[in-house]
């Protein structure tokens, strides 16, 4: 997934440690059938194929599922359908790579399909991509393998796990205690804006601060706002929500991201389960009244 | 990154606790209760011989039991909860039942939650 991950089960003996000790082979496999940088990876096989329905693995099938499902929750603003936009801002090629690059050539932004128009037959598990429509799973995986890694090693203990960023919780620590994670400060490397106390659920943070590159004149990020089919124009640098899972917090977060700071906070006030603190271009951080109750005081 | 088999990490619960639970709460006031319906009853018949009345007829006895201040109990902390020790102490002081002292400090993150990063 281009990125660092971290899990921690918070008990001893060597059921904990062989336990811990698959997680890399997990990621290994999700990031085969995810990947949108791997062209074998199931992913790039099914975009491949638009058109034409393609038998799912359970993996790719509940991630897309979950995707769809953040669509149609967010009412679009999280689409897994902006591959090819994602492409034309730049993001063809891992952050690394784009890192190598002084600046990439301008394209015209394609329209986005509409994510109804996908076709996921469940007793034959295939899913079907209407042509020309290619998938991007990114940030939803990454979500997803959190939710999926906590709940795996929850068998051996209280467990956490941090896939760049996306945090997910199996439950209070040994001790009942709730898991102390940093909210990074966009503003200043390694400075600490907040500190979350998690007992359950996730925590994710989505921003346009650490991955951006120079396309044509203009700075670009990887937050897509499917009703321009562009970088999302944003008064909001990043944004951290707390969600039931890591998937719902991330796409909450990437929601809050794109409406900024006018329409962000009241949307995530509209949804119960969601908290959330935004961080402004201007330096303000903006937190929902629900975040009061998960923060370090 | 951390070696996740070996978190290097502070335990944010290091606070010390202070706690009392229901049921012992319960056991001891039903203590009182019992050791007071006790004087109650020597109270409302001062001549212990039985007078041949079925104890069903008499009338129900009024509830005198006082409900206990509650903001007068006050909870022993958590080194004293030895099977020996008093699970509960009656003195004027903390008002609350149950508390959890928090560390005065804040805990030190686990990890951190920014935009991807590698």
């Amino acid at each position: 997934m281009g990125s660092g991950m971290l899990a921690i089960v918070d008990a001893d003996g060597p059921a904990a440690a062989a336990r811990l000790a698959l997680v890399p082979s997990w990621f290994e496999v999700w990031e085969g059938r995810l990947s949108r940088f791997r062209s074998e990876s199931e992913l790039n096989r099914l975009n491949a194929a638009a058109g034409v329905p393609q038998p799912a693995s359970g993996v790719l099938w509940d991630v897309v599922e979950r995707a769809i499902e953040a669509a149609r929750v967010t009412g679009g603003l999280v689409s897994p359908t902006i591959a090819s936009a994602l492409e034309a801002a730049g993001y063809d090629r891992t952050f690394e790579a784009i890192g190598s690059v002084a600046a990439l050539p301008a394209q015209a932004p394609p329209p986005i399909a509409d994510w109804r128009r996908l076709r996921m037959d469940r007793r034959e598990r295939t899913i079907c991509l209407p042509p020309g429509v290619r998938l991007d799973l990114g940030g939803i995986a990454k979500g997803w393998a959190a939710d999926r890694a906590a709940r795996r090693l929850r068998v051996a203990g209280p467990a956490l796990v941090d896939a760049s960023g996306d945090i997910a919780v199996s439950g209070p620590q040994a001790d009942g205690q709730p898991w102390p994670i940093a909210v990074a400060d966009p503003h200043q490397a390694d400075g600490q804006l907040d500190l979350i106390m998690l007992s359950h659920g996730a925590v994710a943070t989505s921003g346009r601060d650490y991955h951006r590159w120079k396309q044509g004149e203009f700075w670009q990020h990887h937050i897509i706002d499917p009703r321009t089919s562009r970088p999302a124009d944003t008064d909001v640098i990043a944004a951290t929500v707390v969600a039931p899972t890591a998937v719902e917090a991330e796409a909450a977060a990437k929601v809050a991201l794109i409406l900024g700071s006018r329409g962000g906070p009241e949307w995530l006030e509209a949804h119960p389960g969601l908290a959330g603190l935004l961080v402004l271009e201007d330096g303000r951080v903006v937190r929902t009244a629900r975040m009061r109750k998960h923060v370090w005081r | 990154m951390p070696n996740p088999a070996s978190p290097q990490r502070q335990s944010p619960g290091a606070g010390m606790k202070i706690l009392i639970t229901a049921s012992a709460l319960a056991t001891t006031v039903a203590g009182w209760a019992s050791l007071t319906l006790s004087q109650a009853a020597g109270a409302a018949s001062p001549n212990p011989t039985p007078t041949g009345d079925p104890v069903a007829d008499l009338p129900a006895l009024p509830t005198i039991v006082p409900a206990p201040d509650l903001g007068k109990v006050s909870v022993s902390s958590a080194p004293s909860l030895s099977p020996s020790a008093p699970v509960v102490l009656r003195k004027v002081g903390a008002p609350s039942l149950r508390s959890v002292s928090r560390p005065s400090s804040a805990p030190g993150p686990v990890t951190t939650t920014r935009s991807s990063h590698p």
